[in-house]
Formats: C-alpha cells, sequence, structure tokens
C-alpha cells in the first residue's frame, strides 16, 4: 500500500485511496479464447477481460481491426463478443458467472444453431 | 397497461429530486432507470463536487442520502428497468428484466442524463480508447485500472477531473491533448490494442487513451413524444424547451437535468426540485403559492440556466 491508501494488485485496484478497501466479491473462474481467467462473480464481463489484460474482444466484419470497450454503459458496441456460445453480447453490461466461456468474435459472428425463437 | 401518478425516467440526481419532490407532495412515484444501481453520475464520480456545499458534495455519500430519501418518501425503485418509448398520451414502454409493458402515467419527468461526445481522431476506436465516463466506471465502480500510461483528450472541467481519478487510482497521465488544437495531427496507434499516440509529429507510449470531449443531452424519450426542441450549443446540443416550471410542450411531460441540457448536480438537483413540485401542482397536490415559491428558488439558485431555457424559446425558430 502507498502513503496515499492506494494498494494494487495487478490491474486490480485492491484498495482505493477515497473509496477504501474494494467491495468483498467471491473469485470465479471464466475462460477467454480457452484460457482459464479468474474473474469475480457479477462484475461485468468486459471488466474482468480487462483486468486480464484482454483489451481486444472482437474484430471488425470487413477490416478485421480490433475493439474493446469505448463507452461501458451499453451505447457503443464495441465490446461485443461471444458468450457461451452466443454472439454479439455486450461485455460491458453481462455480469460474469462461474465457468462463463468468452470468445473472441471475428467479424458479425454467427449465431448458434437454435429451434427457439428469439 | 400499467398505470402511475408520476413516473420519472432516469435515477441520477435529477431524477431522484424530482421522485422525492412528487412523493412527498402525495403524489404516487415510480422511478425508472436503465442501470442496476441507482445514482446516475454518482455512482461512478469521487471527486468533490464544488457546485455543492460540504454536506453533500461526494458523490457516492450524495446517491447514498438520496436513494435513502426516495426510499423513505415512498417512491417504487426500480433499477435495471429500460424505458425505451415514450408513445403519445404519456404511455412509456418499458422493459424490466424479462418482462415488457407499457406504463401510462399522467405526469411524466424525464431526467435522462447525457451521453459522452466522441472526438474522431486516426486509430480512436483501437482498444484501449475509451470515454472518461467508462474510465471512471472501471476505476469507481468496478475497480480495475485497465492502463498505466494514459493519454488524456480533452481540456476544462471534466478532463481534469478524470485525469485526477486516474492518477488517483495508480494509473499515469503522460501527456494532455486539446482536440481543438490537435484534431487533425493525432494519431493512435496499435494492432490488438494502442500502444502509442503521437500528437504534433512527437510521440507518447501510451496503454489507454481516455476521451474527455464533453457530452451531450440525452433527449430522445422527448424527441420521440415530439415535444418541441431547440439546437443550444451552451447546453450541449438538442435539447426540449421547456417553460419556467420546466414543462415540455407536450402537458404532462416535464425535463429536469442534464437531458435538458449539459448541468452540474447542483442544477440538476435545483431542476429535478422544481420538476417534482411543478408535476405535483399539476395532479393538485400543491398550492399554487407553493409552487410560485419552488419556482423563485429555482430560478434565483440557477439565473443563468433559467435564463438560457427561456431564451431558447426564440431560438426555435431557427431549427
Amino acid at each position: 500500500m502507498t502513503e496515499d491508501g492506494l494498494e494494487l494488485d495487478g490491474r486490480r485496484i485492491v484498495r482505493h485511496p477515497v473509496l477504501g478497501p474494494a467491495p468483498a466479491a467471491q473469485t470465479v473462474t471464466m475462460s477467454f479464447d480457452g484460457r482459464p481467467i479468474e474473474a469475480l462473480a457479477g462484475e461485468p464481463i468486459a471488466a474482468a477481460l480487462l483486468a486480464a489484460g484482454i483489451r481486444a474482444f472482437r474484430t471488425m466484419p470487413r477490416t478485421g481491426e480490433a475493439r474493446g470497450g469505448y463507452c461501458f454503459v451499453g451505447r457503443c458496441a464495441d465490446c461485443l463478443a461471444i458468450v457461451n456460445g452466443e454472439p454479439n453480447v455486450m461485455t460491458c453490461l453481462t455480469a460474469v458467472r462461474d465457468g462463463t466461456r468468452v470468445e473472441t468474435q471475428r467479424g458479425l459472428g454467427a449465431w448458434p444453431a437454435s429451434g427457439n425463437s428469439p | 397497461m400499467r398505470a402511475v401518478q408520476v413516473a420519472v425516467v432516469g435515477g441520477g440526481p435529477a431524477g431522484l429530486t424530482a421522485a422525492i419532490a412528487a412523493a412527498r407532495s402525495g403524489a404516487r412515484v415510480v422511478l425508472l432507470d436503465e442501470n442496476r444501481s441507482l445514482g446516475g453520475q454518482l455512482r461512478y464520480r469521487i471527486a468533490e463536487l464544488p457546485e455543492l456545499d460540504s454536506s453533500s458534495n461526494r458523490p457516492p455519500r450524495l446517491a447514498k442520502a438520496l436513494i435513502g430519501e426516495a426510499r423513505d418518501a415512498g417512491v417504487d425503485l426500480r433499477p435495471g428497468t429500460v424505458a425505451w418509448g415514450l408513445f403519445a398520451d404519456r404511455v412509456l414502454a418499458v422493459a424490466e428484466g424479462e418482462e415488457s409493458y407499457h406504463l401510462e402515467a399522467e405526469q411524466i419527468i424525464l431526467a435522462t442524463g447525457s451521453t459522452d461526445l466522441p472526438v474522431p481522431f486516426a486509430g480512436g476506436s483501437l482498444p484501449g480508447v475509451m470515454t472518461s465516463r467508462a474510465i471512471q466506471i472501471l476505476l469507481h465502480i468496478h475497480r480495475v485500472l485497465p492502463g498505466r500510461r494514459f493519454a488524456v483528450i480533452g481540456i476544462g472541467t471534466e478532463a481534469e477531473e478524470v485525469g485526477r481519478d486516474i492518477a488517483a487510482a495508480g494509473g499515469q497521465v503522460v501527456v494532455r491533448i486539446d482536440p481543438a488544437r490537435h484534431g487533425t495531427d493525432l494519431l493512435a496507434e496499435g494492432d490488438d490494442g494502442v500502444r502509442a499516440v503521437t500528437i504534433a509529429g512527437e510521440r507518447y507510449d501510451v496503454d489507454a487513451i481516455i476521451v474527455a470531449g464533453g457530452r451531450q443531452p440525452d433527449a430522445q424519450l422527448a424527441l420521440m413524444a415530439e415535444c418541441d426542441a431547440g439546437y443550444a450549443p451552451a447546453l450541449g446540443g438538442i435539447v426540449p424547451l421547456r417553460d419556467a416550471d420546466l414543462r415540455s410542450s407536450i402537458p404532462g411531460i416535464f425535463v429536469a437535468g442534464d437531458g435538458a441540457g449539459i448541468c452540474d448536480v447542483a442544477t440538476a438537483i435545483a431542476e429535478g426540485r422544481l420538476a417534482g413540485l411543478s408535476a405535483a401542482a399539476t395532479l393538485g397536490l400543491l398550492s399554487a403559492e407553493t409552487l410560485s415559491a419552488a419556482r423563485s428558488a429555482y430560478s434565483n439558485a440557477v439565473r443563468d440556466r433559467a435564463a438560457i431555457v427561456d431564451s431558447l424559446h426564440a431560438v426555435r425558430t431557427h431549427v
């Protein structure tokens, strides 16, 4: 911990000089492109990915350029990714659960085969 | 179709204050907010608000106090609820969890807040580029520091606040950029994320770029309801026109806070209070004298704003 009360664990702010200690949260395991990642239950997927040092969540359909989170309030759609097999999930608004599987979305993504209407 | 006396859309400082004022006057009030927690900008800002006195100038504490007051006043608080449409006859289209329904309200107070304005520049869509609100949400709600070396694009109080927020959380602001001076000679580079920013030929290694380009009012619901609107650069763009009671051109629809023009938190609270009392007065729950006093209190508290609101009616002819 530094003099001003800041304590970091990698990219996690364990203790903030103004806000104090981070609220207790259960640690769970999710995955990104098959690689296991530690995350906090209930936090947005995008926050968990950034905490793990992952910035690119999808690529553009034509140019292949990478995109990650931009607005974090559900407006911009830069943070879309494949979550549990379903593409175009807004990761800034979708909570992590134990076992959540996230994959990089290449282009528009393919909807999983399903007999259900949307 | 569900029905309520007063529906407030938005649970930031304006919406919460409006709901409290209407409920304390005796109205049945429901408050809808799309986010999972209430407080709006007070959820993710932490810097002391210079426009408020020391008893209420800490955003997280102020949010807690307002939410508590709203609950005590009997407001039906519904976070995680999106009001996605506003149709004729004051019918809101609402999505709440797995449910979708229409809500008819005798009075509606729109306190929908604002959205960050983008700043266009080469490389500006790379991962690692994000808005000032995004970084505040990450740092203060989710407690994640997404980079070490930051560039901040923007000048003024918002950019300064977010710069201090980054420093407090252990990040380093290595360069501040005035978009008005360096819009075209600004280049962000990287592959799967930003690695450097070049400005006027000078290159800085950064792993995050924060865009603090100001905000624009979220006036969509008012526009969908066909409230008259005007363009006011001083208020951040297109805003609904309002009378001295903060009523839009459509009877029964009031607008308060950033959604009616970008303002500080003190102004949002002053507007929320007047809008809530105006709605209650329209329902016959408040005397004309009380409303008149509230109207004077508002225009005294935020004289400049009240003047702009008033002058917009002249602007209207130009849009």
